[in-house]
């Protein structure tokens, strides 16, 4: 009996929803280990050994000192934390989904009043720029990410969340969420090692969300890793690595109100290289910040 | 009147803004479309912010129970929210009390300013006192010395970083301090993106229903595209925030 319900578990395929929750996959819940030492995945490497973490961004006494700089803006020591079944968006919120929220609701277009902003992605009004209807919507902040989901009836993943989808639980984590090692051609990602567009992948910026189907996680969620970053609901008052998980969000829920400086940020983007760092995964930006590569996907209770 | 509640108040510098015609909105921003001219009464605003101290005095003493400084929604607002976001959320690790109050919702700074004799401004009334009286500015570069979040978009902030309310940084041709900057200010207009070409052209006010407030000025944590006159920002009312405060205009 015990064989035949692990073996139900092992061919346990990708499960869509329907309703209230197309558009979505279900993901079981499950403990996972939030946070990152900074020198890899939590807790080490993949089960039973396998690929090495990548090279490490600067000496080993620099890091030890504390005067790396690409892992400035790494988070406190991981713990465990419990995760019940959820849902999660299959792809990145797109920019036709975000007009359709924009037309229904009078929200402010995603609009930043700088050059760079203006040439590739401000919003004119609630219709998003020809050709790009199926990207990932970008240049949202925190709180307009939120304000998306809410009006789905759904809301942010917590980082918690977000980790058990893209790279399963802890005893079964994966280093990337299609597997345990880096293969190229399974996410639009940044230059090899400077951050910086790399059109090599084919895209120099977003791509349609799923255009890299061997991406995609292990529940069935594409584009986990590039394309864009994307928000999580825990938030911080200070950089992460001054604060103690005690001062932190409850990781099971995502709308204490907790008062916040960072938004945390997940999945590398269209101009970032996890192969620089993986722990740079571990990223977290000031919530009202509109970027080019800051999207998001929602997430909701089962 | 309320008159006898400013008795728990220090009195606050206010500027008067003569009435007057002036050019709202940026045609280049899809929510403040199309510029138009904009006549606004006379009126009195707060030379300053809100300070945590002025705030702290309102939420201990009378008025904040005197149902007569609250709206209905506020007092909807305050029956299941007895404190607010509380003191130290309010003061946000700042070393001092004369630095803006933040994290206080649209319906306390609304209490606050009735109590107080007045109201929160129109955004009609706040772009004009920002930069409606002036010839239209820029608003101020990094080097401006206002409070902006001016470490880059990859740089690091470091808690709620505002100035004091009275600490020097360059006032508009009225003497308003922070207008750009420092914390972003409520205004009593409801937030829709379309709201520009269905309001009057006469002291105009936004009340056509939306979860949301209008925000003016940006804060430390904004780059300074985010201060600009014709800058408008949707926050929920009932949502405190570390980069939100305010402050009351009053009759001439």
């Amino acid at each position: 009996m015990t064989a035949l319900l692990l073996l139900a578990a092992c061919a346990r395929g990708i499960v869509e929803g329907s309703g209230d929750y197309a558009g979505m996959v279900e993901v079981p819940g499950g403990d996972v280990r939030v946070g990152s030492t900074g020198l890899g995945p939590p807790g080490g490497g993949p089960p039973g050994g396998g690929e090495t973490t990548p090279p490490l961004p600067c000496a080993e006494a620099d890091i030890a000192a504390g005067v790396c700089p690409a892992l400035a803006h790494q988070p406190l020591a991981p713990r465990l934390v419990e995760v019940s079944t959820f849902w999660i968006d299959r792809t990145e919120v797109t920019q036709a989904a975000y007009g359709a929220f924009l037309a229904d609701t009078g929200y402010r277009p995603p609009h930043v009043e700088e050059p760079w902003a203006e040439e590739e992605w401000n919003w004119d009004g609630v219709t998003p720029r020809a050709g790009t209807e199926d990207h990932p919507v970008v240049l949202v902040s925190w709180y307009d990410a939120r304000e998306y989901c809410r009006w789905r009836g759904a809301r942010l993943p917590t980082e918690a969340e977000w980790e058990i989808a893209a790279f399963g639980p802890d005893e079964d984590h994966r280093l990337y969420p299609w597997g345990n090692e880096y293969v190229e051609g399974r996410m639009n990602r940044g230059a090899a090692g400077a951050v910086m567009y790399d059109p090599a992948d084919g895209y120099r910026t977003t791509s349609p969300v799923g255009a890299f189907p061997e991406g995609m996680s292990r529940y069935g969620a594409h584009d986990m890793f590039g394309n864009a970053w994307e928000w999580v609901a825990d938030v911080r008052v200070g950089r992460w690595e001054e604060m103690r998980w005690e001062d932190a969000d409850d990781h099971r829920d995502p709308n204490t109100g907790f008062l916040g400086l960072y938004g945390g940020s997940r999945g590398f983007s269209y101009f970032a290289d996890p192969r620089v760092n993986l722990a740079i995964d571990h990223n977290a930006f000031p919530v009202e910040l509109r970027r080019k590569t800051s999207g998001f996907r929602c997430a909701k209770d089962a | 009147m309320l008159w006898w509640l400013l008795l728990a108040f220090a009195p606050v510098s206010t500027v008067t803004i003569p009435a007057g015609t002036f050019r709202m909105g940026d045609d280049a921003t899809p929510d403040a479309r199309p510029v138009r001219d904009v006549t606004v009464a006379a009126f009195r605003i707060d030379r300053t912010e809100v300070s945590v101290d002025a705030f702290e005095a309102f939420a201990r003493g009378p008025g904040w129970s005197d149902d007569r400084c609250w709206s209905e929604g506020g007092r909807a607002w305050r029956a299941e929210n007895p404190r607010g976001a509380g003191p130290v959320a309010r003061l946000a690790g700042r070393p001092a009390q004369d630095h803006p109050v933040v994290a206080v919702t649209y319906w306390e700074a609304e209490a606050y300013c009735a109590c107080a004799g007045g109201a929160l401004p129109t955004e009609a009334q706040w772009e004009r006192a920002a930069c409606g009286v002036d010839p239209r500015p820029e608003p101020p570069g990094l080097e401006s010395g206002v409070a902006w979040y001016n470490e880059g978009k990859f740089g690091a902030l470091h808690g709620v970083h505002t100035h004091g309310i009275h600490t020097a940084s360059p006032p508009n041709v009225l003497g308003l301090l922070d207008m750009y900057g420092n914390v972003w200010e409520w205004t009593r207009d409801t937030y829709r993106a379309d709201a520009y070409p269905k309001l009057g052209t006469t002291d105009p006010v936004s009340t056509e229903p939306s979860p949301w407030r209008t925000v003016r000025g940006g804060s430390y944590m904004n780059l300074p595209s985010y201060a600009g006159c014709a800058h408008r920002e949707p926050v929920r009312p009932e949502e405190p925030r570390l980069t939100v405060g305010f402050r009351c205009v009053y009759a001439p």
